[in-house]
């Protein structure tokens, strides 16, 4: 679905991604992991058509992202849904017009339609009672999850998760997995979730590509672990400094 | 030594070059939204409601005290040499041709800009620009134009209001306290002001308030990270913004008075 092709991107002169490849197939929730710094955010930036890379290419179902402008990137652009890292709501709007934005300013739903499908969205993330409050109003683990269902309620095929467990505590962060795992099987999306939820991160997902020095290390997951004879990538996951990488 | 010299020159000249062709592209941009609708009239009247109504108080406060202390100062010197009667004309025109334009418009800056260059500082370092865009709705529709088209209905209108007031206090002075006749003040400023006085004073209001929110819109929308980037943002719009304004003053003077 997605094809990710030798992408290079040089950013304040430092090579951030060198030689990236990477195959999303449909229905997979891809857990894109590495050092902090090492560039996943900026992958996944490109990924959704904000960056334009300096050389290589994204294709998604045959479509070459990177050349793409104006309507087709729009078009492109409503297949998707982002979770940022910060939740990205917009603090002058409740919950309920964060969630209502994007179906008044796309759609051409009325006003009954808007209301049922946010009622939809909100209780798809568990979250009910919070339509007129405002992003400040909400906790860490509310705000990530009117992200999913701002995300959500425009029907995307692929989902984007910027370190979405970031700042929660243990509980709430695995809840939230659980949740995205939920929402992955009951509306067959695909996805890359970047995250240091390691190993948690492993049992939602079904590949891991662990970004290091600008390049991908791939490997499959299976019932929560992964299978690799990569030593890198063993050495990330197990988190120790004794291996074939000496981290500072 | 002088290779190194010219270079650094080169490339300082290049990147402000650079920045200048950015910020022209980023004012054609948005003003480009006006010819391809929808434009959304929701969004400027919450924003005339920011920059306008919210800095009346202000503009009528220093707009007084500014008339006031022109028809102190211009009494004293008029009467020097016998020609106290002109003082209407002395604050009416000051204030339409230039200082009411020019006060209104650094010091809706200072209130309105720096507060407009943060909110989108913070909403792009917040990832909230990104978001919209995701959405497939242009940040530049949604959050620019409309403060370029409120910055200056706004302010054409607060520099009327300035203009007014400020005529009003220099008569409080002019004729309450120094004793001047009513009639002569405002007699003479009918028979002095013209109307390129005050088309003057309307062109420069109107490219004071795009200047302003041009520059305030532009520093925020590509702000640098954190709340450095903002906090440095803020203070380069100001900075910039009433530089400008002064800058295109002088043009403007020069070509339509």
């Amino acid at each position: 679905m997605i094809r990710i092709e030798n992408l290079q991107k040089k950013l304040a002169g430092r090579d951030v991604l060198r030689n990236v490849t990477l195959h999303v197939e449909k229905g997979q929730f891809v857990a894109l992991i590495g050092r902090s710094g090492s560039g996943k955010s900026v992958l996944l930036k490109h990924i959704a058509g904000l960056m334009a890379p300096d050389a290589g290419r994204i294709m998604l179902d045959g479509q070459n992202l990177c050349a793409a402008r104006g309507k087709k990137l729009e078009t492109i652009r409503r297949r998707y849904g982002f979770v940022f890292q910060s939740g990205a709501l917009f603090d002058s709007m409740t919950v309920y017009d964060n969630l209502a934005f994007p179906l008044r300013e796309k759609t051409s739903l009325g006003e009954q339609e808007i209301r049922k499908k946010i009622t939809q969205g909100l209780e798809q993330v568990e979250l009910g009672g919070v339509e007129s409050k405002y992003p400040s109003q909400l906790s860490g683990g509310m705000v990530k999850r009117t992200a999913l269902a701002r995300a959500l309620v425009m029907d995307p095929e692929i989902i984007f998760f910027d370190e979405p467990t970031t700042g929660l505590d243990p509980i709430i962060a695995d809840s939230m997995l659980r949740l995205f795992d939920a929402c992955r099987k009951r509306l067959n999306l695909t996805g890359i979730i970047v995250s240091h939820r390691i190993p948690q991160i492993f049992s939602v997902s079904q590949k891991v590509a662990m970004l290091h020095d600008g390049e991908i290390i791939a490997a499959l997951c299976e019932n929560g672990s992964i299978k690799t004879d990569n030593q890198i990538l063993r050495q990330f996951v197990e988190g120790t400094v004794e291996g074939p990488v000496v981290y500072q | 030594m002088f290779v190194k010299f010219i270079l650094l020159l080169g490339r300082t000249g290049t990147t402000h070059l650079r920045r200048l062709g950015r910020s022209g592209i980023f004012l054609v941009e948005s003003l480009s939204c006006l010819v391809f609708p929808p434009i959304k009239w929701g969004r400027i009247v919450k924003r005339i409601q920011f920059i306008g109504w919210q800095s009346t108080g202000l503009i009528c406060l220093t707009g007084a005290f500014t008339g006031m202390v022109l028809s102190l100062q211009g009494y004293n010197t008029l009467k020097r040499v016998g020609s106290e009667a002109l003082l209407g004309p002395l604050v009416a025109l000051s204030l339409i041709r230039e200082l009411g334009p020019v006060l209104a418009a650094l010091l809706v800056t200072g209130r309105a800009g720096s507060a407009l260059t943060a909110e989108i500082a913070i909403m792009r370092n917040n990832e909230q620009i990104d978001a919209m865009e995701l959405m497939g709705l242009n940040p530049l529709r949604y959050l620019v134009l409309p403060t370029m088209v409120a910055g200056v209905i706004s302010l054409t209108l607060l520099t009327w209001i300035f203009d007014v007031v400020g005529i009003l206090g220099g008569y409080l002075i002019g004729v309450k306290l120094l004793a001047l006749p009513a009639g002569t003040y405002f007699g003479e400023i009918s028979r002095y002001l013209e109307m390129d006085d005050i088309v003057g004073g309307i062109y420069k209001s109107l490219s004071f308030g795009l200047i302003m929110a041009w520059i305030c819109c532009y520093k925020g929308y590509f702000t640098g990270l954190g709340a450095e980037g903002a906090s440095k943002a803020t203070t380069q719009a100001v900075v910039t913004s009433s530089v400008f304004i002064l800058i295109w003053d002088f043009f403007v003077t020069s070509v339509v008075f």
